[in-house]
């Protein structure tokens, strides 16, 4: 079951003596049930719009937008309470403690007070909790604005870039966090600009590049669009065995930051690596497969120019969603 | 991040508008804008009615009764100066003047002391309900310019998605507490002044025949004065969700009510029944307010003069609430449509 669904969508910002901004352009996105879900993009692309269209903050041109079942955001207030969410930079009283701000949440929809300790206790804000949200640094606002997003014990966790203004430590917690929420039956959102945390916490992704998708599907279906095939060489004598790999026929190029190992392109099969060497008397010490990781997919798909042309990685990367739905 | 999360079965619903309230209650209790201002006028309650105590003194029995005699004693005279008058062959009454009555010469004006004087008490009751008002608008215009500041509007939209019901309970709860706030500081106001007339000041009673409406009509004028708060409570929250911010909603609000407003009653007089600062007087003051208009050619005298036109408490305050309820109207009108960013 899809727990957004989204289909057509249009969003263009009108303002008073500026050009109109095309965030979101014949967006369609499917979000099953389940697990979390990676919303990447380059800034501007529309993610923070498709979020906030969701949230019923901006209202779609076109197309059609449901949440949990439900149409948005004419339905918005049946799904409502079943949504958490975190929107950029958390928004509260700056005056009022972080206690205080979450019980006035908290009165308003019924949860019982000890939720909130509970959540306090989640995010690690229990020490802080009886200070003054002005006094927070950003990571605490950010935790805060998890428990907040939490409280609600929702179904449905949208997360924009929940790892704004954390530590190391702090961005590590989340992710668990994230990663055990998604264990438990919450389907989670996640948008970030974190590949490397994307990569670790997301089994499904969808990339977004001037205000549509351009790329989803399984996190190992992706990385694999961007696997070329090459592979990783080392050997005894590297200048001897660049030679013998290139009269072979094979792309030779040395690897950043390792002195005696080589990137070998062109290969169809690996045995034919270890042929060559072979007969020229060189023995491999490594030879295994490069992989690609999601920031070069990523950067790949949206290295695009001003027209707004994907790159050509695009062909192949949506072939993978055609094969395997997001979340099928 | 310590703990782990058990998923739960029970799900949370969307407020409900009674809860809504309640919160937006405890959030106006709970700011310190509020508690900065509450506290603020009572220290200056406090001090403006110790400076009418310290500047009024005491009437005695004695002082009184000397009054009442001084005041009989000029009556008579001019009674008598008018009846002379009028003995003279060819005088008029016009000429002569009409005989005045005990109204028309207040004890108050012949007691030596400086008394706290019945006349004075419908003045300062309005000046209650303007310095209430003028809180109230303070009050509306950070309570809603604060959500827009801070953007916590937005983390309530997450609750509650529906604007408009949203809005509704905090105009609710805003103009409940202000309304009752009004309605506390014009009690205490007349309370205060039956202290200050019993202890230092004339006695009601001094009035004679207008001693039984005086009460009545303070009343009639606390009412209205209290009732002020609201239109300008409105105002005021109006302005600050329309501009999104309260320093500009006061600014706005200052340049149209002080400088717009008296350029306006400078160029079109005939205007003013239709702005707001003279429709707030026509509501407080006591059978409305008289105004001049445009000059006009009166055929009957032959000469140039400014029409006279009377602004009712009932205009006054049908405009007032007008000018209120279409900036309202405008902000929410606005705030239901507009994307939030």
């Amino acid at each position: 079951m899809a727990v957004i669904e989204i289909v057509g969508a249009h969003k263009t910002y009108r303002r008073w003596r500026k050009p109109p901004e095309r965030a979101v352009q014949g967006l369609d996105l499917t979000v099953e049930a389940g697990g979390v879900f990676g919303f990447l993009g380059p800034n501007g692309s529309g993610k923070t719009t498709t979020i906030r269209l969701l949230l019923g903050l901006v209202r779609p041109d076109s197309g059609s937008l449901h949440m949990l079942g439900r149409s948005v955001p004419a339905e918005l207030p049946l799904v409502m309470g079943r949504v958490g969410a975190l929107v950029e930079t958390p928004l509260f009283f700056p005056n009022f403690t972080g206690r205080v701000n979450l019980a006035l949440l908290a009165r308003a929809s019924n949860i019982p007070k000890a939720r909130i300790d509970e959540m306090l206790e989640l995010v690690d804000l229990q020490g802080r909790a009886d200070d003054r949200v002005k006094g927070y640094s950003l990571g605490m606002k950010q935790r805060l604005g998890i428990a907040a997003a939490l409280l609600k014990n929702p179904e449905l966790l949208i997360l924009d870039e929940p790892g704004n203004g954390l530590d190391a430590a702090g961005i590590r917690e989340v992710r668990q966090l994230i990663k055990h929420l998604g264990t438990i039956g919450v389907t989670v959102l996640l948008s970030s600009h974190q590949l490397g945390e994307v990569q670790q916490v997301c089994d499904r992704v969808a990339i977004m590049s001037h205000g549509r998708v351009i790329a989803s599907g399984s996190v190992s279906d992706l990385l694999a669009t961007g696997t070329t095939g090459d592979v990783r060489v080392r050997l005894g004598d590297t200048s001897m065995g660049a030679t013998v790999l290139r009269s072979a026929g094979f792309t030779v190029t040395a690897l950043e930051g390792d002195d005696d190992g080589w990137r070998v392109g062109g290969v169809g099969d690996p045995a034919l690596v270890t042929k060559a060497l072979s007969e020229a008397g060189l023995y491999l010490r490594e030879l295994s497969p490069i992989a690609a990781d999601l920031e070069s997919v990523f950067l790949d798909l949206t290295a695009d120019g001003a027209d707004g042309t994907a790159g050509e990685t695009e062909t192949t990367a949506r072939s993978v969603v055609e094969q395997n739905p997001v979340g099928r | 991040m310590t703990a782990t999360l058990a998923h739960r079965g029970d799900r949370t619903s969307v407020p409900t508008f009674g809860r809504l309230l309640v919160v937006e209650f405890l959030r106006l209790g709970r700011r310190r804008f509020t508690k900065v201002l509450f506290a603020l006028s009572i220290i200056g309650y406090l001090l403006a009615v110790g400076f009418l105590w310290q500047s009024h003194s005491k009437v005695t029995a004695g002082d009184l009764a000397q009054a009442t005699a001084q005041r009989n004693q000029q009556i008579v005279e001019i009674r008598q100066g008018v009846a002379d008058c009028l003995k003279v062959a060819g005088n008029t009454e016009q000429q002569c003047g009409t005989v005045p009555t005990e109204q028309e010469f207040p004890i108050d004006q012949f007691v030596s002391a400086n008394p706290f004087q019945p006349r004075d008490v419908q003045p300062y009751a309005m000046a209650v309900g303007a310095a209430v008002s003028l809180a109230g608008f303070m009050l509306a215009a950070t309570f809603i310019g604060a959500e827009w500041s801070s953007k916590n509007i937005v983390a309530w939209l997450f609750y509650e998605p529906r604007r408009l019901r949203l809005m509704w309970a905090k105009l609710l709860a805003l103009s409940g507490v202000v309304l009752v706030l009004s309605v506390i500081a014009q009690v205490l106001w007349n309370v205060t002044a039956r202290l200050l007339l019993s202890s230092r000041g004339v006695p009601v009673s001094t009035l004679g025949a207008d001693a039984a409406q005086f009460w009545p009509d303070v009343v009639h004028v606390q009412i209205r004065a209290a009732l002020v708060v609201v239109p300008v409570m409105l105002l005021g929250f109006g302005l600050a969700n329309l501009i999104k911010n309260t320093a500009a909603a006061l600014g706005v609000a200052f340049v149209y009510l002080a400088v717009v407003e008296s350029v306006l009653r400078a160029i079109s007089p005939s205007l003013q029944p239709y702005q707001f600062t003279t429709s707030l007087l026509a509501w407080v003051n006591k059978g409305g307010l008289t105004v001049y208009g445009d000059l006009v050619y009166d055929q009957k005298n032959g000469y140039v003069q400014p029409l006279e036109i009377h602004v009712s408490n009932l205009h006054g305050g049908i405009t007032m609430m007008a000018y209120a309820l279409v900036v309202l109207a405008v902000s929410i009108a606005w705030f239901r449509r507009r994307d939030i960013a």
